[in-house]
């Protein structure tokens, strides 16, 4: 049987880092049962062991499902060993949480990571005397330059013994003794410090276990607090760090004086300056859009389409399966379908890839976190705090992960709207559509994408309001305590290395799922009811399926024509697919050798405004397939996702309408019944939002569904 | 029908029968549309 | 009594008590800010709120309706 090894820190201390040098290419993800938090496991190949990621956290308490996952693991399923991570450059607040763990009685060694910043510092770190302080082995390591880690593979291979835990004052360690006399035969014996202790501390899930002694227990409690005329909990973690404090002070010797600026509190002067803060933010987001859409990426994609497509690949697979003269149908079904589609959307890969490593960059260097920090002030008049900012703005380039970062928000309802609302934003696989009506109706104007980002978070906004109100998701709003750690400059291995799996993935879906769907496309495209290929494509099999449902759309403004219907349903299975459907449908093939695209056919089908009404419809409908997988993951249960899903359609349906119809009434004077219907949704959105319980009725009936 | 036709028929249908085999395994496997290093979710 | 969102921008002061209750109390206590320590507060964001101090060599960012719940000297 291979040792387990448990991995537990901070968030932010290098942990990840630190698992992904440890276990390689080993790891597996899987599910914590009863949360929706990620499970982490790999092998370490040297010493034969099996390392469990915990998931980054602060302390032990009972209230995150992050904190209560890790307790119950380290309690119940008793690894053989802990490696606890603890950042070198923050020590006091990681042994906050070393402090918890030494009490559980599990052998433990400590990696100090980021020694290499911590040498750069000139701070000096007796590494010896803080093992004696603390009880267990201390290793220095710098995760990130792969230093240490042989010793720290030894010291975890020869860990065994329960380490000493660290010790309180005299009252509190007298009042510990007590409450362990009365607990001993209760708990097993290497667990009851951790149990004492948190009853000390009146811990609600230790006190769960406890069970009938707590009375006497109390009683201890009680008269401790009488003497220190304080509560419990409140001196327990404040000897805790006075104890740590003093550990620190002995064994580290520091150049820079506490409360000094670092560099990277000279950057924050201004970057979240109070006046500065909001126009950086801005500055610098249309900075990434200008280089990856505008320039650097739109050369890239203009070169792709105007020469990989229209000159070599599209002309020279045409002529190669003509000279072999291979069955026309078949020539079609691989030139105007497959070819077609699929290239229609790697045009665009050279823009995503440069947003890619735009956004990766400015992910890891820190500077998410500022944004959270600047825009909480904003979401909060919205219901929602800056932390569900950062989902958000990881959406920009997908969907997925972005709903998936949403678990970094503690508060449940939060979490869950910022879950449903997150794809409000354009994901990267929805730029293509932009860039495609921009460039047909628009005359390629950045405004689209401008406004594009723009609906999508005023919808989130929207949301906030609107969602807070509907009964099971209301309660009370977030806190927003959160560390801004130090800014790093993004190592260029992990940038490039980040972006080329993005890449690769934007193209394997191309290759996979859309590379299907334009086949699928062409082919109902091309043939009739009775397999024979017509000339007309309003005659073919997908005409006739657009035809039956194109009617709903007529309201949006784009329901006449079928092929839009079509496009945006397809964009269910991958965003890119719109594009990739009106590739086939509009005769990419045909057009790319001239370099005009599709753009004047679409002009021909559309006005501007039912063209912007398409995109914003599709911008907010419902993600793709992957994405709501995302969210079932996040929201529980399907019936969760499905109520989120028809959510996001009925908005997308009400705004679309809302903008043809009056973006038509205003600039070509059409008034009709749907006119009307657009005012009455106008003014039904504005009721929801203004009134305080528009939503009453349900309200028994989801707090039954809830319980 | 000539050699040409069936040979590229069939390559055509090799890669998309890949193609096919590939959308619906990511998809059984409930991962998302590919980011492989979802150990990001876990950094806070 | 004072609290830590009255304190100014630049200024320390000395945690004396922590007034809130539940989660949000394990939470302060967790991060740092315990009775005797000294937060300095850096800055107030852009928009107003929420507001930046250093407490125990590390920043931190909090609401200033949960500064309010700490008591300060």
């Amino acid at each position: 049987m291979s040792r387990v090894i448990a991995l537990a820190g901070n968030p932010n201390c290098g942990k990840t880092t630190l698992f992904n040098r440890l276990t390689g290419s080993s790891q597996k993800v899987g599910n914590w049962p009863g949360v929706t938090i990620d499970r982490k496991e790999g092998r370490i190949k040297s010493i034969g062991a099996v390392l469990v990621d915990l998931p980054g956290i602060y302390s032990l308490s009972p209230y995150s499902p992050e904190e209560v996952v890790s307790r119950d693991f380290l309690l119940d399923s008793r690894p053989d060993a802990i490696i606890n991570i603890v950042d070198a450059t923050n020590m006091e607040r990681n042994l906050y949480l070393t402090s918890q763990i030494l009490d559980m009685g599990i052998p433990t060694v400590i990696a100090l990571n980021m020694m290499d910043t911590v040498r750069k510092d000139g701070t000096v770190i007796d590494t010896e005397k803080l093992s004696k302080a603390l009880g267990c082995r201390v290793v220095g390591i710098s995760a990130l330059k792969g230093e240490g880690m042989e010793e720290l593979l030894e010291a975890v291979s020869s860990a065994d013994e329960a380490p000493s835990p660290v010790r309180l004052s005299g009252p509190l360690e007298k009042s510990i003794s007590e409450i362990s006399e009365n607990l001993r035969d209760k708990v097993p014996e290497e667990h009851l410090r951790w149990y004492s202790v948190k009853a000390l501390e009146r811990d609600v899930l230790a006190i769960e276990r406890i069970g009938d002694s707590w009375n006497k227990i109390s009683e201890i409690i009680e008269k401790l607090e009488k003497e220190e005329d304080e509560e419990s909990d409140s001196l327990v973690a404040s000897e805790r760090y006075g104890s740590i404090s003093d550990i620190v002070a002995s064994s580290v010797k520091t150049k820079r004086t506490s409360g000094s600026y670092t560099t990277s509190d000279k950057i924050d002067r201004i970057v979240t300056h109070r006046w500065l803060g909001l126009p950086i933010f801005a500055g610098v987001m249309f900075l990434v859009y200008y280089i990856s859409i505008t320039t650097v990426g739109g050369w890239g994609t203009d070169w792709v389409n105007d020469v990989f497509f229209g000159e070599w690949a599209i002309p020279g697979a045409a002529s190669w399966l003509e000279g072999m003269a291979v069955d026309p149908v078949l020539s079609a079904f691989i030139v105007d379908g497959l070819i077609a589609g699929v290239g229609a959307v790697l045009g665009f890969l050279p823009q995503m890839l440069v947003l890619f490593v735009l956004l990766v960059i400015l992910e890891d260097s820190g500077y998410m976190a500022r944004i959270a920090f600047v825009m909480d002030r904003v979401f909060r008049r919205f219901g929602l705090s800056g932390k569900s900012f950062i989902p958000i703005l990881i959406g920009t380039g997908c969907g997925v992960p972005g709903i998936m970062a949403s678990r970094t928000i503690e508060s449940e309802r939060d979490r869950r709207i910022t879950a449903m609302t997150t794809t409000f934003i354009p994901c990267s696989a929805k730029l293509p559509i932009i860039a495609l009506i921009a460039g047909a109706l628009f005359g390629g104007s950045a405004l689209v994408a401008l406004a594009s980002y723009f609906i999508g978070v005023l919808a989130i906004l929207l949301s906030g309001i609107i969602l807070k109100k509907w009964p099971s998701l209301s309660g009370t709003p977030s806190e927003f305590i959160m560390e801004l750690p130090p800014y790093h400059v993004p190592g260029i291995a992990t940038v490039i290395r980040s972006t080329f799996e993005k890449g690769w993935a934007f193209v394997r879906k191309a290759g996979t799922f859309i590379l299907l769907a334009c086949g699928i496309v062409w082919f109902l495209s091309a043939f009739d009811w009775s397999m024979s290929m017509v000339g007309d494509i309003n005659d073919s099999m997908l005409a006739d399926i657009g035809n039956a449902i194109t009617w709903i759309f007529v309201p949006l403004g784009w329901g006449d024509e079928w092929q839009f219907s079509v496009g945006t349903i397809t964009g269910l299975l991958a965003k890119e697919n719109v594009v990739g459907t009106f590739g086939v449908l509009f005769g990419f093939s045909e057009v790319a050798e001239s370099g005009d695209e599709i753009w004047p056919i679409i002009a021909a089908m559309l006005t501007p405004i039912a063209g912007f009404s398409f995109l914003v419809f599709n911008l907010l409908c419902a993600p793709c397939f992957a994405a709501i997988g995302a969210m079932r993951r996040e929201l529980g249960t399907w019936k969760a996702t499905g109520a989120a899903v028809l959510y996001q359609c009925l908005l997308a349906y009400a705004v679309s309408m809302v903008i043809f119809q009056i973006g038509s009434l205003l600039i070509y004077g059409t008034f009709g019944i749907w006119t009307v219907a657009a005012f009455a949704t106008v003014a039904l959105i504005a009721y929801i939002l203004v009134s305080k319980e528009p939503f009453a009725r349900y309200r028994h009936k989801t707090s039954e569904a809830a319980a | 029908m000539n050699i040409a036709t069936i040979a590229v028929g069939l390559a055509v249908a090799m890669v998309l029968f890949l193609a096919a085999y590939c959308s619906v395994r990511s998809f059984r496997n409930g991962k998302c549309s590919g980011c492989k290093e979802c150990g990001r979710c876990k950094r806070r | 009594m004072a609290t830590l969102r009255e304190v100014a921008c630049g200024g320390s002061a000395k945690v004396v008590r922590i007034c809130a209750q539940g989660p949000m109390r394990k939470r302060i206590m967790d991060m740092g800010i315990t009775k005797g320590c000294t937060v300095i507060v850096r800055k107030v964001a852009p928009l107003g709120d929420p507001m930046e101090v250093c407490v125990r060599g590390y920043e931190l960012s909090l609401r200033k309706s949960e500064a309010e719940a700490i008591e300060v000297e």
